[in-house]
């Protein structure tokens, strides 16, 4: 029991890492129709501000976390206005790769940036308990996932009050619906653009930061961790922010399990899935609910006439 | 109603499985299946013959070497010829910071060498290095790019990489000193007898990772563990450690082997709780073996480590990195493929002499690496000097046939002998140092490496 426990709470941490990716992916996708691959991307980079403000600089972290933030999101504000803005009403396909090489391009200034040490970024979480944990009924707690997942749960209800009760937020939510109609009702929907994009630079920001903290340093395969991301929005559905936070806890679920019971129960059953089976299995998750809900568990169901 | 929903979901999960795919696997496929001219190894071999005069080839001149290069002096004798050598680095790619301190490495070594007499009637100087990012296709590129003007290679970094221009290497007669120690390089079958290896391969410091641990630890290690990078030196690490395990009849829990970007940490910290051992065999990165040695402490479990080198990184002894005293507990150790910047041999003493002379005080592992690397080259070069034949061919059948040396740095090798040297250096991270390794033993080989059948082939 004490390891399904264990395994419950990393997945869930887990969860709480791609969420923040996968809820600022379906932002950008709502409201542009973008498929944005440079979200894993704008991840590392918030990190790696982060790293150069408080361990280079010497700023104190906690105004270095806020200060690195803000610039990630302003970082992602500039993108959408210099790369995305002109391919509004361009093919889909055409986006997509142009944000494949967005995101290529920031992890090279990145990586460049990087080197071959891994760098962290000068948290406090690894000094408290043991090394950043605590030990509750034979279940290790640590407190950096801990606060993600605390993270999460505060950011993605502060979203939902946004939505539903600023104007920006219903401003949004209409030109999500229908960008022609909110732009005759006087939405200025370029400027709602930008703030969705600001929006997911700033989660991205914050799950870069939980990913990288403590002593899981930053380096130059950090990015991959946030692509495990992707099959979440897929499975939650690409419009939709519970199927976000959804599809991020089954596949952050999925990888706890497998991490702590495959090689068990391999033993048991004396079949090998192979090494890398637990980063495969939310692919295979997602293939299956894919079949059977094309559009994802809450993707609005798509109509078309034949 | 939102159009393009369904062809969205199909490009985005396309698109994905490639990037998840693509990220950071850096190996190559060879598929050139050029038939290569084949240099015939007789007696007449320059390394046991003496030749009164010398046969030159592309790479060789009568004309001086420059007085620097990349801003670094020769100490070319104005009155000698040149010998030049390519050097295959990586500035830009993943390991684009120890390129320069390779390459420093390098430079400063024939700057010694060339002040010290040179090779006959040669100086030798390092072209300007090729940026090959690590990436096999830049690599060859470099490579076609340099071949026309060097008599060898001073380095060509990176396992897949040097495999990748093979081929061509074969073609061209062209030799290379390695920058990785994949047991192949000691094999005519894997290396066609022209990557002039040096250092104990990774396979041999798995055995003697295995052998030296339970002789010196006051562990009992029953039990153990090993992850590693597939592809890569994780599989020759692995092979090496599980050919130990089964000679001295421990229990292999565990063998977490995958692709660097398939490398799950969860499910590494996860195999260590669930299935605990008394000592896991690493051949990772730096960044997941943090991870794994901090997830597992927290976990409670801080069994023994016994790193391969490219898991290890100084940056783990830093002031203020929270994994430092764990690292320096006690716990984990780390085989260096080549005695650290202090060890005391005549070789890192002139080494050290040199570097300090430039004004390089680093102690950087990889300063040494790229220094140690140009021994055998330097080896072979005397050898086909003394053979009379400076030819890429000539200098090929020197490499084939040569006992080199490297001033105590490495234990004397024979090139050519088709096995791996076995010979590993064991060390423990430590801050005081200037490496921050304090070496703990040299030229180790335990029982199963020294009985180890070394001329079956490589490891893996």
């Amino acid at each position: 029991m004490t390891i399904f426990l264990q395994a419950t709470v990393e997945g869930l941490s887990l969860a709480a890492i791609y969420s923040l990716v996968a809820i600022g992916f379906v932002l950008i996708y709502k409201s542009m129709d973008v498929l944005s691959f440079a979200q894993p991307a704008l991840a590392v980079v918030g990190a790696g501000i982060i790293s150069s403000l408080a361990v280079d600089r010497g700023l104190p972290f906690i105004p270095a976390l806020l200060l690195a933030i803000i610039l990630t999101g302003v970082l992602s504000l500039i993108i959408e206005r210099t790369f995305l803005r002109p391919m509004v009403g361009e093919p889909v396909f055409s986006v997509a790769v142009l944000t494949i090489g967005i995101d290529i391009l920031l992890r090279t200034f990145l990586d460049s940036w990087i080197g071959i040490n891994p760098r962290y970024l000068g948290d406090p979480f690894p000094t408290y308990g043991t090394l950043g944990s605590v030990n509750v009924g034979g279940i290790n707690l640590k407190y950096l996932e801990i606060a993600a997942l605390v993270t999460a749960i505060v950011l993605i209800t502060i979203l939902s009050i946004f939505f539903k009760r600023s104007k920006y937020g219903v401003a949004m939510r209409a030109t999500s619906f229908d960008q022609e109609a909110a732009l005759a009702q006087g939405i200025n929907v370029g400027r709602i653009f930008g703030l969705v994009w600001f929006i997911a630079g700033i989660l991205a920001a914050f799950s870069g930061f939980f990913m990288t903290g403590g002593f899981n340093t930053l380096s130059q395969f950090s990015f991959v961790k946030a692509l495990r991301a992707l099959p979440a929005v897929v499975i939650g559905g690409l419009d939709s922010i519970p199927g976000a936070v959804v599809g991020s806890i089954i596949i952050g679920l999925t990888q706890g399990y497998v991490a702590y019971y495959q090689f068990q129960l391999e033993g048991i059953v004396g079949i090998s899935l192979g090494n890398g089976f637990s980063l495969l299995a939310p692919y295979l998750i997602m293939f299956v609910i894919l079949i059977f809900k094309p559009d994802g568990l809450f993707g609005t169901e798509e109509v078309e006439r034949v | 109603m939102k159009p393009l929903r369904k062809q969205g979901i199909i490009l985005f999960t396309i698109l994905a499985l490639i990037m998840v795919a693509c990220g950071g696997s850096e190996t190559a496929e060879e598929t050139v299946e050029e038939a290569a001219p084949e240099v015939v190894e007789t007696l007449d071999s320059p390394a046991v013959t003496t030749a009164s005069t010398v046969e030159t080839g592309v790479g060789v001149t009568s004309d001086p070497c420059p007085e620097a290069v990349g801003g670094i002096p020769t100490g070319a004798d104005p009155s000698k010829g040149c010998i030049y050598l390519g050097l295959l680095n990586d500035y830009t790619g993943p390991f684009g910071p120890l390129g320069p301190a390779l390459e420093t490495g390098q430079r400063a070594f024939w700057l010694w060498a060339n002040q010290s007499g040179g090779i006959g009637d040669y100086s030798v100087a390092i072209v300007e290095g090729y940026d090959t990012q690590y990436n096999p296709q830049k690599h060859l590129e470099g490579y076609k790019a340099q071949r026309g003007e060097v008599a060898a290679l001073a380095m060509s970094l990176g396992t897949p990489q040097t495999q990748f221009i093979l081929d061509d290497m074969d073609a061209d007669n062209m030799i290379a000193a390695p920058m990785s120690w994949y047991s192949g390089w000691s094999y005519k079958e894997s290396d066609r007898g022209l990557v002039v290896e040096f250092g104990a391969a990774y396979c041999a410091d798995g055995m003697n990772a295995v052998d030296w641990a339970l002789t010196n630890l006051p562990v009992d290690i029953k039990t153990i563990g090993i992850m590693g990078f597939a592809g890569d030196y994780g599989g020759d690490y692995a092979a090496g450690v599980k050919a130990a395990a089964a000679a001295n009849g421990l229990t292999v829990a565990w063998e977490y082997v995958v692709p660097s970007p398939e490398f799950d940490v969860a499910q590494a910290v996860g195999l260590m709780v669930t299935q605990p051992v008394d000592a896991y065999f690493p051949a990772i990165g730096p960044t997941q073996m943090a991870q794994v040695a901090g997830g597992a402490f927290q976990q409670g479990l801080t069994p023994i480590a016994m790193m391969a080198a490219p898991s290890y990184n100084d940056a783990f002894t830093a002031e203020g990195f929270a994994l430092a005293p764990l690292f320096q507990s006690g716990s984990m150790y780390l085989m260096a493929f080549v005695a650290p910047y202090e060890a005391d041999t005549p070789g890192h003493a002139v080494m050290r002499a040199t570097l300090t002379a430039m004004g390089i005080e680093s102690g950087n592992l990889f300063l040494t690496a790229g220094w140690a690397s140009q021994h055998h080259i330097k080896g072979v070069l005397e050898a086909a000097v003394k053979g009379g034949d400076l030819t890429r061919a000539g200098i090929r059948r020197a490499a084939a046939n040569v006992y080199v040396d490297s001033d105590g740095m490495m234990p004397t090798r024979e090139l050519g002998q088709n096995r791996a040297d076995a010979e590993s250096f064991v060390g423990i991270p430590d801050a005081t140092a200037t490496s921050g390794i304090k070496l703990l033993s040299s030229n180790y080989v335990g029982p199963s490496a020294a009985g180890y059948d070394w001329e079956a082939g490589p490891c893996s």
